[in-house]
């Protein structure tokens, strides 16, 4: 007997941030939680179960610096709680999810928060919970997305991916341009691991895809100049333009039943989300999103999303007048 | 007819005596179903160590809230009052299993609605009370379960308990809330005179736990958390998993003779660490079979933290490694002495009705090692014609506790007398325990993981 060091941690985890008291409710958090440090992480596994036997990884890493403003809060709170449902709706039928936070390495005390493969919505919820906004970034237009795809390629074990070579997926959000290469000793400080020398970001992401499709979400327009071009280079056509952040799961959910061919085309999907309570405007634009992605997959291109001020097609027009 | 069969694992010393040693061995051994943590609370600190398979490396935990059974795939953790629940220490424990491989931990726990939980307030009171004490501390493990008895038996209004966490309207979200500050007001209004002095250090750190306002809320959203995670335990489900077929476990926190009206006041636990007390939980749950009740013990006593030692050996404290406790922390020093057949004798009185024994660490000899076989003490006689050696400790009338104190006085002065003949093999140590009960022993443990754990 006699042990006191989880409970010490867990002590100072509350009371060791009194320094910084003031923000928000929902990210309770006020440094990174003990649960989502990676520090010492080998490996978060989405394994396959009897309740899921046919398990699809799906990650989600979050930009919540700064510069994303309060899009963070507005997808923990008001889309991610949901983004299971839709993925459902999809024809995902047994997703396994996993919350990333993604910060700025060089300036930031939680660089990447780590939650866990997660197959209800309740214990998604808790991750997102869990997670800290940092709010910092600093300045430099960059942020550690490189963090997020080393750990996604190398501390990661999907059962979609090892029995059935199908790879999970992995979506980042965020408005910003990536590090040219993954710091060794980031990754040192932050998980405790050794590498001989630092990585390119195109080593990086290309060891990502040997497992996952990867995608970066840009949130809205405006936000697209920053940093469109550089992930264009990097990702192709798995780099998405929304129009508002408000799309975001609708978009991943879409892009997760496109590619697995559980969606046929994009009227079939307009279908799906109309059919799950979201409005014209919303539909349309999440349809517009997509279209480059649906011509990378080949896909007959949608008849009624062509621009922003006509998105009407003809059976779309009957179902909303 | 139910096929179940139920063992409680109880320690004979003063903790760290390798219950959870044996509990992992057995959860195998017999296919326990269910490990229950009944007593103590977040300080137990039951190390196991897996031994290393094919290409998977050994591995170790020290369970500190989850049952000592959870390395086993699929076993159930299952924690009842009166054991005291450290909401988010369980977290962290969770995290730490989930590096080394156990990600379910979580998912394969259950604590009873009716478990008292600590807050960090009852956490912050007690190191403050520990530090107050200065040289006389009573040896604590600074996790706040000794406050959060003492708290809840001074003011019941304010107690909390496990079923009382999940959020559900408004109202009562806000009454929790109202509670959480109360105890707060009450342990800071106790300690506001004695402040002014305390500007930097220790004090002052844990007093400002006790002056923050916001801290309530933070750790309600954390402690929620867990009780999302896994949902309060009702009677009924508890009654269930208890009675399902197959084999339930009793793991038993810290060591009898650390008992709260049977070890030596005042360096005790507010726990009871016998088998009626195991009894009375069971029996709580409906469960009517009877339960095999062992004692576990070293072949050699240790002791971590304060309170007397009469076999408390220096050369020892050197020559026996101890990987996975280490002196530093709340507790103090980790000391080790030679087996002790006063305490020993005491210690099979105190801990009620058992089946038999379960010894560890007797791979001691194997390199080398001679103990010594402490038979009696010398005392100094409190009146002129009273003796002036002792070989057994009475048991006194329960809750006595000038009785204990007594004792912890005699402890503090006893010398004790050693055998002649030192002990040099395990066949040998085994003899001699045979000497001192009748009480069959079961299993010998030889190293550190299951696979040095022998039947008798």
């Amino acid at each position: 007997m006699g042990y006191g060091n989880y409970s010490s941690a867990a002590h100072a985890a509350l009371t060791a941030s009194r320094a910084h008291l003031g923000g928000s409710e929902v990210f309770a958090q006020r440094q990174c939680h003990p649960l989502m440090s990676p520090k010492g992480l080998k490996v978060r596994e989405c394994r396959d179960s009897a309740e899921h036997p046919d398990s699809l990884g799906i990650v989600f890493a979050l930009d919540v610096t700064g510069s994303m403003g309060d899009i963070p809060r507005l997808l923990a709170t008001k889309e991610l709680p949901n983004f299971m449902k839709l993925l459902t709706a999809c024809g995902v039928v047994h997703p396994q999810l996993m919350f990333m936070a993604i910060g700025d390495a060089n300036s930031d005390q939680a660089a990447l928060q780590v939650g866990q493969f997660e197959s209800t919505a309740e214990l998604m919820d808790q991750w997102l919970t869990w997670s800290f906004l940092e709010g910092g970034g600093g300045g430099t237009g960059q942020e550690s997305y490189d963090l997020a795809l080393y750990l996604a390629a190398q501390h990661t074990d999907m059962d979609n991916w090892v029995q059935r070579k199908k790879k999970g997926y992995l979506f980042m959000t965020g408005d910003e341009l990536p590090y040219p290469a993954l710091s060794r000793h980031h990754i040192d400080a932050l998980i405790g691991e050794k590498l001989d020398e630092d990585i390119p970001v195109e080593e990086v992401v290309a060891a990502a895809v040997e497992t996952y499709h990867v995608f970066f979400l840009i949130p809205d327009l405006a936000r697209r100049k920053r940093c469109e071009a550089r992930w264009r280079e990097l990702l192709g056509n798995h780099t998405i333009c929304m129009e508002s952040p408000a799309d975001t799961c609708a978009v991943a959910a879409a892009i997760v039943g496109l590619t697995e061919k559980l969606i046929p085309d994009l009227d079939a999907l307009a279908g799906i989300l109309s059919g799950n309570g979201f409005d014209r405007e919303h539909v349309g634009s999440t349809v517009r999103a997509l279209q480059d992605y649906a011509a990378l997959l080949k896909l007959p291109q949608s008849n009624y999303s062509s621009s922003a001020a006509t998105p009407v097609g003809k059976w779309w027009k009957r179902l909303f007048e | 007819m139910s096929t179940s069969r139920y063992a409680s694992v109880l320690g004979l010393g003063f903790g760290d005596c390798g219950k959870g040693h044996f509990i992992d061995a057995l959860t195998r051994r017999w296919q326990a179903h269910t490990v229950v943590r009944f007593n103590g609370g977040a300080q137990a600190g039951h190390n196991v160590v897996t031994p290393a398979f094919a290409n998977s490396p050994s591995r170790h935990h020290t369970f500190t809230q989850f049952g000592a059974g959870t390395f086993v795939p699929g076993v159930r953790t299952l924690l009842v009052d009166p054991m005291i629940i450290h909401p988010t220490a369980l977290l962290v424990e969770a995290e730490v299993l989930g590096r080394i491989g156990v990600n379910d931990a979580l998912s394969r726990l259950m604590i009873d609605a009716q478990c008292r939980i600590t807050t960090p307030f009852h956490q912050a009171a007690g190191l403050l009370r520990e530090l107050l004490r200065g040289a006389a501390a009573h040896g604590t493990c600074g996790v706040g379960v000794g406050e959060t008895v003492r708290h809840g038996l001074e003011h019941p209004d304010q107690e909390l308990r496990y079923g009382d966490l999940p959020q559900c309207n408004p109202s009562k979200a806000r009454r929790l809330l109202d509670r959480l500050q109360a105890i707060r007001e009450t342990l800071l209004v106790e300690f506001l005179p004695q402040s002014p002095s305390w500007s930097v250090g220790a004090l002052s750190s844990e007093f400002q736990t006790l002056k923050d306002e916001t801290l309530a809320q933070k750790w309600l959203a954390s402690a929620r958390a867990l009780a999302r995670h896994c949902p309060p335990g009702s009677f009924e489900a508890i009654r269930t998993q208890l009675a399902q077929a197959g084999c339930v476990l009793f793991e038993g926190a810290q060591g009898v003779l650390l008992d709260e009206c049977r070890g030596f006041h005042p360096h005790t636990t507010w726990s009871s660490i016998n088998s009626p007390a195991v009894d009375g939980v069971a029996a709580r749950f409906g469960i009517e079979a009877p339960i095999e009740h062992y004692g576990v013990i070293r072949t050699y006593l240790t002791r971590h933290g304060a309170g007397p030692f009469p076999t408390h050996d220096k050369l020892l404290d050197g020559l026996l490694p101890e990987p996975h406790n280490s002196g530093d922390g709340w507790q103090g020093a980790f000391r080790r002495g030679h087996p002790d057949t006063v305490l020993l004798r005491y210690a099979l009185e105190a801990a009620g009705r058992l089946s038999g024994l379960f010894i560890g660490h007797l791979d001691v000899f194997q390199r080398g090692l001679s103990l010594k076989w402490c038979e009696r003490y010398s005392v100094e006689p409190t009146l002129p014609q009273g003796p002036r050696t002792v070989e057994r400790f009475p048991l006194g009338v329960r809750e006595d506790l000038d009785h204990q104190h007594s004792l912890t006085h005699m402890l503090q002065r006893a010398r004790p007398l050693y055998n002649a003949e030192l002990i040099r093999s395990a066949p040998d140590f085994l003899e001699r325990i045979t000497g001192v009960t009748s009480l069959p022993i079961v299993f010998c443990s030889y190293g550190a993981t299951c696979a040095d754990v022998r039947e008798n």
